[in-house]
Formats: structure tokens, sequence, C-alpha cells
């Protein structure tokens, strides 16, 4: 990698230097343009197809080359490029810089840079005007009551979502560039005074050292931040909703956006985040508290279900009725296969649906999960494959496995589901108890950003009381334990 | 006596949930000495032998605080000290393992191979430790009344309604032998001086020089857990299926819940074994932590690589290897020669440094 070099004073070396870093003329995209303007050369570098060529034209080459050939005869040579920002350009967003690295990071992201004869400091624009996609619904948080507005892969337009609903002089968004070689810009969003800053500065320096090469998605970004690599469970929580990152900020937590990326970040979060949805807050408290303990006990069935059949069937028998052991006996008996293999097999053909069903295109996904949850699953039991029960226990673990919310955590869930299943094979409920247990203290263990992922409902801490269930609104406070500091 | 509110919260936390682990380790504790799962000589007299652990227990928490005020300073017997406490806090991570495999035993796997048993709960000892003290701090923390009260409800509704024969244990079989009440006393309590040592999140900050809280605020936490092991202890007794744990030839719950006229009834107990089985675990793990933060102290190279850890598990896996080869009688006979010494000592060094 070459060392940082700052900018010359000749106008045609510095676009020797650029044209060399940036490959042109080989390299196609590199647009350098070379024009009079008052007394004076000047140059303008782009990379086409990234800036607006109109606000270009418009607002600062047409301006630049009609001053008269006078213009900018008195003004001093290093004070060349503010000139024509001052008497030419009218373009808002722009900054001096005098750093080739920076600038070309820059230009490669979109904006323009103004370089002039004599002058060693070059003026970059914002003239971004690459292509996007609009504003659609949300795809993985849909709500029924609530708003129906989703980030996109622009940055700046998902910013701007977010300021539309924050509209408070702290908020505060702070650009980082994140990955080694190939660096992608992420943004930082936190309402001063709210959010605590000694977090921010946390996310910002693990995202600055990172060593990582290219940084491209919201889920690369959240394994930079995230400070307990080999746990199954997510450590952030992640939203395409710009009414629910909204909320994240005035809770006291840091939003990370990433270009290209159309998901939010918030950070730090807790265990109880990733079980929330925005449909909750839409709702009145009753309505909200009684969808999130039925989406509670989803889980707890996707999670325990199959290793809790295991351990009935293979050491606590004594726990079905008679009638039941009997039935359960007469069908497992025809099946050829182990007890444990059958449930492992039989998790894994739902899990493999699941993927084929959401990897094939649109509505053919749909129709693959009924074709083969309805007509495999008949047929393996009329085969004598699998039996009747184990068919219902997977079925329904699969089922409250989509109560969860996340889907980077319902995987998470997933991993652990098949540990207990192996739990309950080994040594039946005391190895699950015992498998529990460890898996709670790695869990209490945890932290995000420095806070602990359990709180505050342990360790105890003082904030919101939104955990478990929702309260009526006057007993609901806005700031998190994790905030700077509460109204109370 | 410095003011909770002067405390800053995060580290009042702490402290809290310190406090609170120790209670649920004591209750554990006096359950398992009373209802004679740790300790089978004492099961005649459950009662007379393990109650007087609650004003013992109390008794330690108060030269707890006074130690935490005044730390120990690197001295003469700072290291003696501390490996003293690391081998009697190791003895009870060691005697809940053990009482963890022969409970499981004798209720839920007794088709299964003794040593697989205690390779599985060793297994699940060594991960709850690997994530510190902290994960089982916390979880003892949030287990603090749902856990008890879980096993209060299970067991009210495990008990049958029939002629309460299990009641014999609570009236005691005979006074029993002074030197075992006594043992029985000290280990009911033992979880207590794990109070010694400031919670792990502190140790290498500022906030473990500052205030600590004062000595009634770690009574109630502490008394408060140890009061539910006492509940426990008495619902244990008068439930007929801890006869059956202690007299080890006998078939034990299962049979019970086999034979049981109501199909709930098996539910229920199967769900309040699970629930002691939680607490056993817990307070395995969180002596076992507490040991090897004394270790630490008195061996601090031992941190690099988590040595000390690793040591302490295995000498764990060594007690509970002697377990399966002789029976309970060594480790019965080593665990009052490690915790009485370790007791008197800091005593002793509380009374010096308060003086």
């Amino acid at each position: 990698m070459e060392d940082a070099v700052a900018l010359l004073e000749s106008l045609t070396r510095n676009l020797d230097i650029f044209r060399s870093r940036l490959g042109a003329p080989a390299n196609a995209d590199v647009l350098v343009r070379r024009f009079r303007s008052g007394a004076f050369e000047s140059a303008i570098i782009a990379i086409d197809g990234m800036v607006n060529m109109q606000m270009i034209n418009e607002n600062i080459l047409k301006p630049c080359m009609d001053l008269p050939e006078s213009a900018g005869e008195d003004v001093p040579e290093d004070q060349r490029s503010a000139f024509l920002m001052g008497h030419a350009v009218s373009i808002l967003p722009m900054k001096m810089k005098d750093n080739v690295d920076a600038i070309l990071s820059d230009v490669l992201g979109g904006q323009c840079a103004l370089l002039c004869e004599g002058c060693a400091t070059a003026a970059v624009m914002d003239t971004r005007g690459f292509e996007k996609r609009t504003i659609g619904k949300p795809e993985v948080e849909q709500v029924v009551l609530g708003p129906h507005e989703s980030f996109n892969e622009s940055i700046r337009t998902n910013i701007t979502l977010l300021r539309r609903i924050v509209q408070r002089e702290e908020l505060t968004t702070e650009f980082v560039s994140a990955g080694g070689t190939m660096k992608t810009r992420c943004a930082l969003l936190y309402l001063r005074g709210t959010a605590d800053e000694e977090m921010a500065k946390k996310i910002r320096a693990r995202l600055e050292n990172c060593s990582y090469d290219f940084a491209l998605t919201t889920g690369t970004v959240e394994q930079l931040i995230e400070e307990h690599p080999f746990s199954l469970l997510p450590q952030c929580v992640r939203t395409e909703r710009p009414d629910r990152a909204a909320s994240f900020l005035a809770e006291g937590q840091i939003v990370v956006l990433t270009d290209g990326s159309p998901f939010a970040l918030g950070a730090p979060a807790t265990i109880y985040h990733q079980l929330h949805t925005p449909d909750d807050a839409s709702m009145r408290w009753q309505y909200g508290t009684f969808l999130r303990i039925v989406r509670t006990i989803g889980m707890l069935i996707h999670i325990f279900l199959p290793g809790l059949y295991l351990a009935v069937m293979r050491f606590h028998q004594e726990l079905l009725s008679p009638m039941l052991l009997t039935s359960v006996y007469e069908t497992s008996s025809r099946v050829p296969i182990p007890l444990f293999l059958e449930a492992l097999l039989m998790t894994l053909a739902f899990d493999l649906i699941n993927e084929a069903g959401l990897r094939a295109p649109g509505a053919m996904g749909n129709a693959l999960g009924i074709v083969s949850g309805l007509i495999l699953g008949q047929s393996a039991v009329s085969a004598d494959i699998v039996s009747p029960l184990l068919l219902i226990v997977v079925a329904a673990s699969g089922l409250g496995g989509f109560c969860v919310p996340g889907y980077a955590m319902s995987i998470g869930l997933k991993l652990v589901q098949l540990l207990f299943l192996v739990a309950g094979a080994a040594g039946g409920l005391y190895a699950i108890t015992l498998l529990l247990g460890a898996f709670l203290c790695a869990l209490c263990a945890m932290n995000s950003v420095g806070s602990p992922l359990t709180a505050p409902l342990t360790p105890p801490r003082r904030g919101n009381p939104d955990i478990f269930l929702r309260l009526p609104m006057k007993y609901q406070k806005a700031r998190a334990f994790f905030a700077k500091r509460t109204r109370h | 006596m410095p003011n909770e509110q002067d405390i800053e919260p995060r580290v009042l936390a702490s402290w809290r949930t310190r406090a609170c682990a120790a209670g649920v380790c004591v209750g554990t504790q006096i359950f398992l000495a009373g209802c004679g799962v740790g300790m089978p000589l004492s099961l005649s007299s459950a009662w007379l032998s393990a109650l007087p652990s609650l004003p013992f227990a109390a008794w330690l928490v108060a030269r707890c605080r006074r130690r935490l005020v005044s730390p120990v300073h690197p001295g003469r017997f700072s290291r003696v000290w501390h490996t003293l406490l690391a081998l009697a806090l190791l003895a009870c991570s060691a005697f809940a393992a053990a009482s963890l495999v022969s409970f499981a035993g004798a209720t839920l796997v007794e088709q299964t191979n003794a040593a697989w048993a205690e390779i599985m709960a060793l297994s699940a000892v060594a991960l709850c430790a690997l994530s510190g003290s902290i994960g089982a701090s916390r979880l003892c923390f949030a287990l603090r009344y749902a856990l008890p009260a879980l096993t209060l409800l299970l067991s009210l509704a495990a008990v049958p309604m029939r002629v309460p024969v299990g009641l014999f244990p609570i009236l005691g079989a005979g006074a029993p032998q002074l030197a075992i009440s006594a043992l029985s006393v000290l280990f009911g309590a033992a979880p207590a001086l794990m109070l010694m040592l400031p919670p792990t999140e502190l140790v290498h900050r500022d906030e473990n020089q500052g205030a600590v809280p004062n000595t009634g605020f770690f009574l109630r936490r502490v008394l408060l857990g140890a009061l539910a092991g006492v509940v426990l202890l008495f619902i244990a007794s008068a439930c007929t299926t801890y006869e059956s744990i202690a007299e080890s030839t006998q078939w034990g719950v299962r049979l019970s819940m086999a034979i049981g006229n109501q199909s709930h009834e098996g539910v229920m107990q199967m769900l309040l074994v699970l629930a002691k089985l939680m607490a056993m675990l817990l307070l395995s793990v969180h002596m076992l932590c507490a040991a090897e933060q004394a270790l630490l102290g008195a061996f601090p190279r031992l941190a690099a690589g988590r040595a000390g850890l690793l040591v302490l598990l295995a000498l764990l896996g060594a007690c509970l290897a002697v377990m399966v080869l002789f029976g309970d009688a060594p480790l019965l006979a080593a665990a009052p020669a490690i915790a009485v010494p370790a007791a008197l000592l800091a005593a002793f060094s509380g009374r010096r440094q308060h003086a």
C-alpha cells in the first residue's frame, strides 16, 4: 500500500498522481476534466456513474468556465480553490482537503474533487448521484399496525429517514470507515445526552481498528462490534424499519448504518430486544403482552421440545401415561432407525425444507414448503420411516422457531435446539438440565458493548421496565439502563 | 457505614448479585446437609444439624464484610489464607458436584453409568465456570426468587396428601453425635466464605477500592436465600421420596413416580428434582469460581490462560473419581478438615483487622 501523500502545487503533477492511483486512462470510469476558470486552470476528478453529471455541469463547470479571464488574478495561489468555492461553485456540502488518500476515498464514494493550478488544497463536493432503490415496504419485519417503510441501500437516504422521525437537535451522525483495504462507510447515530458517548467511542474504535479486509454488509459490521465471537446468539439488534431504529435512539442505543445495506444495528442490545417486535409498541399494552407471551412459549417449544421428546422416550417413560406409551411404542417399533438418528434426521429435514423454500424464487418457495412438508411428511409416516409423534414434535418445534422475530436469533436458537437434542439423547432430563445451566451461565456472562446482555433483570439496573411484559404507557420509560442518564 | 445510595449503581448491582448468589448457595448447601444428600451421616438429625447453619452463616457474613472493608494486604499469611480459602471452597464445589451426581442417579438416571453421569456433571461445571463467576452470579440473582418459589410450589404439589411418613427425619432419630452436628453446621454455612472475595467484575477496577455496602445489606440477601433452603428442607423432610434417596439400596423416586396413582404427581416430582439439580449445579459452579478467585489471590501467575481454573477442575475431577472408587467416605473425612481451619482463619483475620 502506498504511503499517504499531500497534494502538490502543480496541477499537472497532482492529476498524474490521481491518474496513476486510479489506473487511468485504462480505467474507463475515471473522469478527469481540465478547464480554464478565470485567470488559472482547474480540473475536476470524479467517477462516472457515481456522480450527478447535471449537478457537476450546472453548478461547478459552467459557473467556473463563465468567469472572466481576469477573475482571480489577485488571489494568492494557495487560496484559488477557496476563491472558486466563494465566487463560482454553488454546491453546499463541501470540504477542503490536502491529502491524496482522503480525496481519493471521497472520489471513490461518489464525490468530486476540484483542483486548481498552484494550490495544494482541493475542494471536495458532495455530488453523489448513483442509482438506488426506492423506499419500499419492510420484507423481514412486516407489521399489522404501524408504519410501512423500510431502509434501502443508500446510507444517506437511511439517515434522512431517521432524521425525519427523530427531529431533535441532539441527534448526531458520525461517519466511520470500516474495513482494511476496501473501506465501507458506516454511520454512527446517537442522541447526545441520552446515549453513553463512551459506547459510541468504543464502537467507533472497533470499526476503525479492525484488521478485516472488507466489511461490506451489516452482518460483517455486527461481527466487528460484538464482544463474544463464539457465542451462538447475536449481541446487537438488527432492524430494517426506521421507526424501530428511532426507538433505539430514544432508548439510548447507538444506531449503526452501513452503506449498501438496508439494515440498521442497535447497540448495546439486551437479549429481550431480540424477542420484541415493532408491533408490540403499536398496539395496546395488553395485546402486546399477550403476543410476547405467545412468542416466548413458541421459542421455548422450539428449543426444548425435540430434546425433551428424546429424553422422555429414552430415559423417563414413566412420565407418559400407559395408553400413550403403548401407542408410541407400537408405532416406533416399526421404524428401522434409532430414535436419536430419527429425531436428528427429521430436524435437519425440516431445516432443509425451510432453507430450500427461502432460496427458491418467489412464489415457488411457498409451494415448495407446502409440497415438501405435507407430501414428504405423510409419505414418510406411511412408509414407517418416521413415527407420527416425532413428526408432530418436529413440526411444532419448527413452528415455534418461526415465532422468534429476528432471523439471526432464530438460526442461533436452532443450533441451541440441536445441542439440547443431543443432550436429551445422551443423558435425558439430567443432561438437559446441566446444559441449560451452562447455557444460562454463558448467556448471563455476555456483554454487548460493555453492557450486560441480560440486564436489567440480572444484574439489576434501573431503566425501562419493558422486558418480557409491556406495561401501560404511564409506566413505560423511554430510556434503557445503558442510557447516559434516566429521568427517574 | 456507607449508605447504599452513595455507591455507584453498577457497583452496587455487582454486590447485590454476589450477595444473592451467596444466599442461594448457602440455602442449597443447608438443604444438602439437612436432607442427607451431601452429608448422609446427618440425615437422622436433619434439623438438629442443619438449622444452626443459619446463625453461623450470618456470623460468617458479618466477618466477611469486615474483610472486604480492609482487604488483605500482601503479607506473610496472605498466600496461606487464600490457599486455605480456595481449598475450602473447592471442597464445597466437589461436595455439590458429588451430590448432584448421586441425587440424579437416585432420581433421574439410575440406569446410567455413574462414571458417565459424573463426566456430564464435570463437563457442565467446567462449561459454566469457563464463563466465569459473573455468569453464575447473575443467574443466581435472576433465579433468587424463581427457583425457591418454583421448588416450593412443586414440593407442595408433589407431597402426597396422605400420611406424611417422611416427617420422621424432622423429629430426629435420636441425638446426633456432637462432632457430626458441628461439621454439618460448618458445612451448611461454608458457601458464605465466598463473600470474603469481591465480585469479579470489580477485581480489576477502581470500584473495588471504594465503599462496600454495610453488613445488613449482605445479611438480608444471604439469609433470604438461606431461609429458602430451610423451607425446602422442611418440605423435603415431609416428602417420602427423600427417605429412599438416603437409603441408596432402594429404588428411588423413579419407583415412587411410577407407582403414583396420580400421573401429575410424577411430573411434579420430576420438575422438583430438576429445580434442585439446577440449584446444586449453581452451587458447585459458584464455589469453583470463588475458589479460582482465591487461588489467584495466592498465586497470581495462575491467571495466565486460566491455569488456576484448569488446576481446580483437575482437582474436582479427581474428587469425583475418588467418589466413584471409594464412595463418599474420603470426601466426608476431608471436607471438615479443610473447611474448619479456613473458617477459623477467616474469623481470626476479621477480628484483627477490625481491631
